[in-house]
């Protein structure tokens, strides 16, 4: 925008001087007319009250000389008066009207005068004053008669007429107009001079606030009016102080607000770009709005190519990235770390991906985000555990099945050895009968025990009731755990419904728990055994055994459920891995946690599977 | 009390192994056993035997516990070791406590007796 004084309009100075000076104009005009007249009319009026006053002063001188028709003496009195200033002529009629003196025309003494001035003012019997034209110049002259009574009579006895130049007056008037004209044109140059320095004085802060508007229009908002007249002026520099006060803060506040929102996208594309995620995120047309730099590299693409254009461009329509933003976009529904596998160029990349609906403060959908990470290394790093677990696992097992083997195989070989020298003696063939057998068997269940841990379940499941499983269990265990001063805290839910399962696994599995409980305890405590339904919409009962035991280890918890693991004094350690492999059976887990000197707790989840599911 | 001469004590968590030297020496000599290494340590202490089938794997005090123990209290006893795993460094381990063989399971009757006749001749 341009700020600036506009050119069309006539600037308020020039205006309050145009229209004082022509105010003053007006008034000093009219009072000039006004006065003039008045002067005039004043000096005329002199001029006639004096012309008169000689007039009457010389009818008065002159009565006794017209009574007498003395015209010598009326010849003096009129020579006298004639001196007089702007005196013109005098004349004097008799009772006849006949000129008794002239004071320019002795020659028309005794006349009478015929012109019509004379008639009048010799018929006139008051005093008359008639403006005439007299001698060859055409010179204004009153002619001012007075007729001449005598104080006892009504008869008039003679006119006395006096001729009064008005040249005298006239000049006086022009005098007088002169001075006027003088005076109005002094007082119009003071007028206008005292206009252009009022109006100067008014303009001036007005000329300084337009200045300051200006500048702050054009973004200076550095001023401050300082204007002391008292007035409104002052008073509209001070609002207008406190309004670039105010848009000063306002500004300052939008610097800030834009500072912080600058600092707040400098962050957040720091974070973007130092995140060890992918990320990306498309509108709701599917077009790409942002990509971080991980995701570049993770993708393989070009970033710049890549912002604003269409994912399912970019990526291909059957890109599994585009697939489930593509998912997220038409559900609206975000998913939690799903993993894909990216093929390119014979490489297999692993990421896991989730995504979410993007949403604009007021929860109108905008889009959808994705971050995503490469775990192809930590894929092959869990292989590798995965593997190294396994090896492990073998090698425990290994030991522990050679252990469990070659204590009965060593029995059976002593014997067997024996045998041809013993055979008569009966003691020893007694006990040959009673071992040999027994550590057959003794090997005979441990491949038994082995091959359930890794034969497929082909017993269809039925209904059962798991309480009741328990019970029994417990019930088998009574004597022992009475013995050995173990308490048992029932917290069944007696409520429970039937689940399909197979009784005799997890009578066996739940046999593991109680006696790994017992053993748990040799000085006795109590054995809380408890069965809830988790009503959901995947129902799953949760049965918890916990003792008041010895508890076990970190190391010792985490390897319980592996195969010939065993801290107990009896037993090949198949038990607990046999019990996971049963609940595992019924689609169910089984997780320990244990503390040392404290107890353990097993916490078994297993789904009620429906009807229609029984059969696997 | 004296070291016997005859006395051999067996020392194994597995009942069939006790069973088996039961019917190898009963009848030649003074058998004692013991499942527990806590209960070797009480009969070496009570009555020492001459010659000792220790095996290694055992809940508490397993076998290495026991010839340490023997070794600490200064306690003579000829130890031969009974195992069901070959385990280099147990061997090892057990021959520097002092154990003067080491047998592996299944054992033979040829080597047992061998042993025994050598030791308590």
């Amino acid at each position: 925008m341009d700020f600036k004084k506009s050119s069309r309009s006539i600037r308020l100075r020039t205006r309050l001087i145009l229209y004082s000076t022509l105010v003053i104009l007006l008034v000093m005009a009219l009072t000039i007319v006004l006065v003039e007249k008045r002067q005039s009319e004043t000096i005329q009026e002199e001029a006639q009250k004096r012309g008169v006053t000689m007039a009457r002063h010389l009818a008065a001188v002159s009565t006794n000389a017209l009574l007498t028709y003395n015209y010598v003496v009326l010849k003096q009195s009129a020579e006298r008066v004639v001196l007089e200033e702007d005196v013109l002529y005098v004349i004097i009629h008799d009772k006849e009207d006949k000129v008794a003196a002239y004071t320019q025309h002795d020659e028309k003494q005794g006349m009478i005068l015929a012109d019509d001035v004379s008639q009048k003012a010799t018929r006139a019997e008051d005093p008359l004053i008639q403006p005439v034209l007299y001698g060859e110049k055409d010179v204004r002259v009153l002619d001012i008669s007075i007729p001449v009574y005598i104080k006892e009579s009504q008869e008039k006895w003679g006119t006395i007429r006096i001729g009064l130049s008005l040249e005298g007056m006239s000049s006086q008037i022009l005098k007088t107009r002169l001075n006027l004209l003088l005076l109005g044109g002094l007082a119009i140059v003071l007028g206008i001079l005292g206009s252009i320095f009022f109006a100067r004085r008014i303009t001036r802060p007005i000329s300084r606030l337009v200045e300051t508007t200006i500048a702050a229009a054009k973004g200076d908002l550095e001023q401050i009016i300082d204007i002391q007249t008292g007035d409104e002026i002052e008073e509209l520099g001070e609002n207008f102080n406190h309004m670039i006060e105010q848009i000063r803060l306002h500004r300052k506040e939008l610097e800030d607000h834009l500072r912080q929102i600058t600092s707040l996208k400098a962050y957040n594309d720091h974070i973007l770009s130092s995140m060890t995620n992918g990320l990306i995120t498309i509108n709701m047309d599917g077009k790409i709005v942002t990509l971080n730099e991980m995701a570049e590299r993770i993708l393989k693409k070009d970033r710049e190519k890549m912002e604003g254009s269409f994912l399912e461009k970019s990526l291909g329509e059957s890109h599994p990235l585009f697939l489930l933003l593509n998912g997220t976009l038409s559900s609206g529904k975000g998913i939690f770390h799903s993993e894909i596998e990216l093929k390119e160029n014979g490489e297999v990349l692993y990421l896991t991906v989730s995504t979410s609906p993007l949403t604009d403060g007021e929860g109108k959908k905008i889009g959808v985000l994705a971050v995503f990470e490469d775990i192809t290394g930590l894929k092959a790093l869990e292989e590798k555990l995965r593997q190294a677990d396994r090896l492990a696992a073998l090698g425990t097992l290994s030991a522990g099945l050679a252990h469990e083997v070659k204590n009965p195989l060593s029995a059976i070989k002593t014997f067997v050895q024996l045998l041809p020298k013993k055979l008569e003696n009966p003691s020893f063939m007694e006990k040959f009968n009673i071992t040999v057998p027994r550590e057959i068997d003794r090997i005979n269940h441990l491949v038994e025990d082995l091959l359930e841990l890794t034969r497929r379940r082909v017993r269809p499941f039925a209904a059962l009731d798991v309480n009741a499983l328990i019970l029994q269990v417990v019930d088998l265990h009574g004597e022992e755990m009475k013995k050995k001063q173990i308490f048992f805290d029932d917290h069944l839910d007696k409520t429970l419904p039937q689940i399909q399962g197979d009784a005799e696994m997890l009578y066996r599995a739940f046999s593991n728990l109680v006696i790994n409980a017992i053993q748990a305890m040799p000085n006795g405590g109590s054995l809380r055994i408890s069965s809830v339904l988790r009503d959901s919409e995947y129902p799953e009962l949760r049965i918890t055994f916990s003792d008041t035991g010895m508890g076990m280890d970190a190391e010792t918890a985490k390897n319980i459920f592996n195969p010939f693991f065993t801290t107990k004094d009896k037993g090949v350690g198949l038990g607990m891995a046999l019990t996971r492999k049963i609940i595992e059976d019924h689609q169910g887990t089984i997780e320990v946690t244990s503390e040392k000197e404290k107890g353990t707790i097993f916490i078994l989840r297993i789904p009620v599977i429906k009807i229609s599911n029984c059969q696997q | 009390m004296d070291q016997h001469a005859k006395r051999i004590l067996v020392v194994d968590d597995d009942q069939g192994i006790l069973d088996s030297f039961e019917v190898l020496f009963g009848d030649h000599y003074e058998l004692v056993m013991a499942d527990n290494g806590y209960e070797a340590l009480r009969i070496i202490e009570a009555e020492p035997p001459g010659l000792v089938f220790l095996d290694i794997k055992m809940p508490g005090l397993d076998g290495i516990d026991v010839l340490k123990r023997l070794r600490k209290d200064q306690k003579k006893v000829e130890v031969v070791i009974i195992t069901a795993t070959r385990q280099e460094e147990t061997e090892r381990e057990a021959k520097s406590l002092g154990a003067i063989d080491f047998l592996m399971k299944p054992l033979n009757i040829v080597d047992v007796e061998r042993i025994a006749s050598q030791v308590l001749a």
